[in-house]
C-alpha cells in the first residue's frame, strides 16, 4: 500500500501497464495528471488537435500491437478526441483514452467545460469508467487495459474528475481484475474446429476470407501455412490487408466495393468461405443477397456476437484466432488429405492470372495505381503505410501490395478523413526503425495537417504523399457516376501550396511531375530526418476501379472501361 | 424485418447493481429502435447484482439482435431468453381510486388479486397483483369510467418454471 494522489496513481498505473508514450493535449481539468507526468519517465507527444492525439495513439497501437494511450481535457478536449476514439472502436484498436472532468461536486451544474463524457463515450468504447474516489484509479486503469487488450480489442475510456486526480489515498495496485460480465472465450472448442475442417474437406471450391482479426491476434503465420498446405486462395477485407503477403500467388487482394476482380469473382464462386476475423461489413459484402450465393460460411471469430450478424454462418468457431488456426492447421496435417479441389485450383489460377496485374480505368501513367506500384518498389517490405480516406485509400487498398502484418493502417469502419497522417506519426513513435508513409488525399490532409508541428517537434518524421486532385475525389467520383457530374461542393478553388506549407513547419516539401521524380523524391525522403510532404498533382478526374456500386452485388463491378 | 410475425419476447438479464447500468442497457434499445413493452429491475439476493426483466414484441431476428447487443454490454452478466409458454409472469399496480372505483375494480375478472391499502375520504389506494393481462384490463376498465385517479405499474416480472 502506498499513500499518494490520484494523478500519481494514474501515472504509476500506466507505468505498470508498460506504457511508454502518451499522446494528448492538456487543459484545466487534467492539469494535475500533466503535472505528474513530469515526474515520470513517460514520453508525452503533444498533438495540435485532440482528434489527432487519438489517431496517433491508434496508429501506435496498430503498428505495435500494444495498447495506445491518449489524453485530453474535459469539454472541448473530450469532444475533439471523440472522432479518434470512434475510429478505434469501429476498427477494434486497443486504446485507453483518458479525459479530465470537472470536480465531482460540480458535475451536473453545467460547469465550465463540463460535458457528460461517460454518456458520450459509452457509445464508442467497450466501456467508459468514471472513478469517484482516488483509490479507485489503480483498479480502473488495470480494468481499462484488460478490457482494451483482450477478447475483441477496442478502446476504453476513463473520465477523471479533477478532485479524484488531486485527492490522496492509500493505493493498492491489482495485478488482475475480474469483471463478471466480461469473459472473453480464448481457446476454441476442438470439436468446433474439427467440424470446420470436415466442412472444408467436403467442399469443392473453398476460399479463405481474412479480416483484421487475423492481424490483431497474430494468426497470420498459421493462416499462411494453412493456405499453403491446402493451396486455398486467400482474399482479404480492407482491415485484413497484410494477413497474407500480397505478392504471394495465393493472395487475391481485397474483396468488396473496391475489391479486386479476382477476389470478388472467386468469393462469389466459392462453395465454402473460411471467414477468419471478419465482420462482413456492408462495404465487404455489398448487396448481401448476392454475396457468395453458393457458399456455406464457416466463421472464426473471437467475438461470438459477430456470428450471423450480417451474413448467416453455417458453422462458427469462437475463440482466439491464433489458437483456432493453429489447431485447424494441426488437424488438417493429421488428416493428411485435402479436398477434391483440382478443378477449383485451375479456375483460381485462371482468374487470378488474368486479373492480378491489371490496372483498370486510369487516364495516364502518372496516376495513383502506377505511383503506388512505384512506391512498393522503393519502400522496404517492412515499411508502414497509413492512408487517408477516399480514393487515395481505395487506390492504396487495390494497388499497394502489403507484405507484412501491421504495416497497413487505415480507417476502415469509420472512414475518418484526417486519420492517416496522425496515425502515421503514432506508428513512427512505435516503430522508429522503419519508414512510415501516409498515402493522402489533399482534402483529408487538410483536416489534420497541423500535425506537421507535432512531427517536427517530436522528431517523428514521416512521409506524406498527397495524391492531389484538388478535390474531394471520392465524392466527386460518385457525382461523376451517379449524380450526372453535378459537383456539389467537391472541387477546391484554392488549395495551399503544400510544398511551402510543409516548409513553413520546418518540414521538407517537394512536388513531382513524373514517376521517376516520384521515385527519387521518395528515396530521398527516406533518408531525410524530418517529415517530407510529396505533392503529386494528378489528373482531377481519375476514378477508382473496380467499383461495385451501391446496391450492386460483388459480381457486378464497373471496371472503368466503359463496358459497365 | 424478416423471421416471421411479432411475438412476445421476454429476456431475463442479470446485471451489475451500480450506476449507469440502466443507461447502458437502454442505449442499446435505442440504437436498434427496439420497442420495449416493459422493464422491471430489482436487486437480487446478492446486493451487487440486479435482475432485469424486459418484455417486448418482435420477430426472431429482433430477439437475436437483442441478445447480441446485450451480451456485448459489459455490465450485463447474463442474458437469458425466457420461453413465454413456460414462464410465470406477474405485475403489480398501485391504484388511486375515486368514489365507486373499488367496486368497479372488484368486478374485473382475471388472473390476479386486488386489496385495499388505505382509505380516506372518498379516495382509496389499492394494489392489484396479477398477470400483466389482468392489470391491463383493470386499468382499461377503470380508466374508461373515470374512477381511476392515478396508476403506477411495476412492469412485468417473470420466472421460468423448471419442472419438466
Ligand atoms: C471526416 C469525414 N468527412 C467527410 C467524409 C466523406 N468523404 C469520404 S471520401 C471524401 C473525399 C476525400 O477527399 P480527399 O481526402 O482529397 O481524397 P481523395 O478521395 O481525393 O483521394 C469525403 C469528403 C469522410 N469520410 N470523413
Amino acid at each position: 500500500m502506498d499513500y499518494m494522489s490520484g494523478s500519481r496513481a494514474l501515472i504509476k498505473a500506466l507505468e505498470r501497464e508498460g506504457v511508454d508514450v502518451v499522446f494528448g493535449i492538456p487543459g484545466g481539468a487534467i492539469m494535475p495528471v500533466y503535472d505528474e507526468l513530469l515526474n515520470s519517465g513517460l514520453r508525452h507527444v503533444l498533438a495540435r488537435h485532440e482528434q489527432s492525439a487519438a489517431h496517433m495513439a491508434d496508429g501506435y497501437a496498430r503498428a505495435s500491437g500494444r495498447v495506445g494511450v491518449c489524453m485530453a481535457t474535459s469539454g472541448p478536449g473530450a469532444t475533439n478526441l471523440l472522432t479518434g476514439v470512434a475510429t478505434a472502436y469501429l476498427d477494434s484498436t486497443p486504446l485507453v483514452a483518458i479525459t479530465g472532468q470537472v470536480p465531482t461536486y460540480m458535475m451536473g451544474r453545467d460547469a465550465f467545460q463540463e460535458i457528460d463524457a461517460v454518456g458520450i463515450y459509452t457509445h464508442v468504447t467497450k466501456y467508459s469508467f468514471q472513478p469517484q474516489r482516488p483509490e479507485e484509479i489503480p483498479w480502473t486503469v488495470r480494468a481499462a487495459f484488460f478490457l482494451a487488450s483482450t477478447g475483441r480489442t477496442g478502446p476504453v475510456h476513463i473520465d477523471l474528475p479533477k478532485d479524484v486526480q488531486t485527492g490522496e489515498a492509500e493505493m493498492a495496485f491489482p495485478d488482475a481484475v475480474e469483471i463478471r460480465g466480461y469473459r472473453p472465450r480464448l481457446p476454441p472448442d476442438p470439436a468446433a474446429v474439427a467440424r470446420a475442417l470436415d466442412m472444408l474437406l467436403e467442399s469443392e471450391r473453398p476460399i479463405i476470407l481474412a479480416g483484421g482479426g487475423v492481424i490483431k491476434s497474430g494468426a497470420h503465420d498459421y493462416l499462411l501455412q494453412l493456405a499453403e498446405s491446402a493451396l486455398i486462395p486467400v482474399a482479404s477485407t480492407l482491415m485484413g490487408k497484410g494477413a497474407i503477403p500480397e505478392d504471394h500467388p495465393l493472395a487475391l487482394g481485397m474483396v468488396g466495393m473496391h475489391g479486386t476482380v479476382q477476389a470478388n469473382k472467386l468469393v462469389n464462386e466459392a462453395d465454402l468461405i473460411l471467414a477468419i476475423g471478419v465482420r462482413f461489413s456492408d462495404r465487404t459484402t455489398m448487396e448481401v443477397r448476392g454475396f457468395a450465393p453458393d457458399a456455406r460460411i464457416v466463421h472464426f471469430d473471437v467475438d461470438p456476437t459477430e456470428v450471423s450478424k450480417n451474413v448467416r454462418a453455417s458453422h462458427a468457431v469462437i475463440g482466439d484466432l491464433r489458437s483456432s488456426l493453429r489447431l485447424l492447421l494441426e488437424m488438417f496435417r493429421e488428416r493428411a488429405r485435402t479436398g477434391n479441389w483440382g478443378a477449383w485450383r485451375r479456375r483460381v489460377n485462371e482468374v487470378s492470372s488474368e486479373w492480378r496485374d491489371r490496372i483498370l480505368g486510369t487516364k495516364s501513367e502518372f496516376s495513383p495505381p502506377y505511383l503506388l506500384k512505384a512506391m512498393r518498389e522503393v519502400l522496404p517490405p517492412g515499411a508502414i503505410v497509413a492512408t487517408e480516406v477516399g480514393q487515395n485509400q481505395m487506390w492504396a487498398a487495390l494497388y499497394f501490395r502489403v507484405l507484412r502484418p501491421r504495416t497497413f493502417i487505415t480507417s476502415g469502419g469509420l472512414g475518418a478523413m484526417g486519420f492517416g497522417f496522425p496515425a502515421a506519426i503514432g506508428a513512427k513513435a512505435a516503430r522508429p526503425d522503419v519508414p512510415v508513409v501516409d498515402i493522402a488525399g489533399d482534402g483529408s490532409f487538410l483536416m489534420t495537417m497541423n500535425s506537421l508541428a507535432t512531427s517536427i517537434d517530436e522528431k517523428l518524421p514521416v512521409i506524406v504523399v498527397i495524391l492531389n486532385n484538388s478535390s474531394l475525389g471520392m465524392v466527386a467520383q460518385w457525382q461523376r457516376l451517379f449524380y450526372n457530374r453535378r459537383y456539389a461542393a467537391t472541387l477546391f478553388g484554392a488549395n495551399p501550396d503544400f510544398v511551402r506549407l510543409a516548409e513553413s513547419f520546418g518540414a521538407e516539401g517537394v512536388r513531382v511531375y513524373s514517376l521517376d521524380e516520384f521515385r527519387s523524391a521518395l528515396a530521398r525522403a527516406m533518408r531525410t530526418e524530418v517529415t517530407t510532404v510529396i505533392d503529386v498533382p494528378i489528373h482531377p478526374e481519375e476514378d477508382v476501379f473496380p467499383f461495385v456500386g451501391p446496391g450492386s452485388t460483388l459480381s457486378e463491378a464497373m471496371l472503368g472501361d466503359g463496358r459497365e | 424485418m424478416s423471421g416471421g410475425a411479432a411475438g412476445e419476447i421476454i429476456y431475463s438479464l442479470v446485471v451489475e447493481n451500480k450506476p449507469g447500468v440502466l443507461f447502458r442497457v437502454a442505449s442499446q434499445f435505442r440504437r436498434r429502435n427496439f420497442n420495449i413493452e416493459s422493464v422491471a429491475v430489482g436487486v437480487t439476493e446478492r446486493p451487487d447484482t440486479s435482475k432485469m426483466i424486459i418484455t417486448m414484441r418482435g420477430d426472431e431476428q429482433m430477439a437475436e439482435d437483442f441478445a447480441r447487443v446485450l451480451s456485448r454490454t459489459i455490465d450485463v452478466i447474463e442474458v437469458r431468453r425466457l420461453d413465454p409458454g413456460r414462464t410465470v409472469r406477474r405485475e403489480l399496480a398501485l391504484l388511486r381510486l375515486g368514489p365507486g372505483g373499488l367496486e368497479l375494480a372488484r368486478s374485473v375478472g382475471g388472473d390476479g388479486e386486488l386489496a385495499v391499502i388505505r382509505e380516506s375520504g372518498g379516495s382509496t389506494i389499492a394494489y392489484a397483483v396479477g398477470s400483466p393481462e389482468y392489470i391491463s384490463s383493470l386499468v382499461e376498465v377503470l380508466g374508461r369510467s373515470k374512477v381511476l385517479e392515478e396508476v403506477t405499474r411495476t412492469g412485468t416480472v417473470a420466472l421460468e418454471v423448471n419442472d419438466s
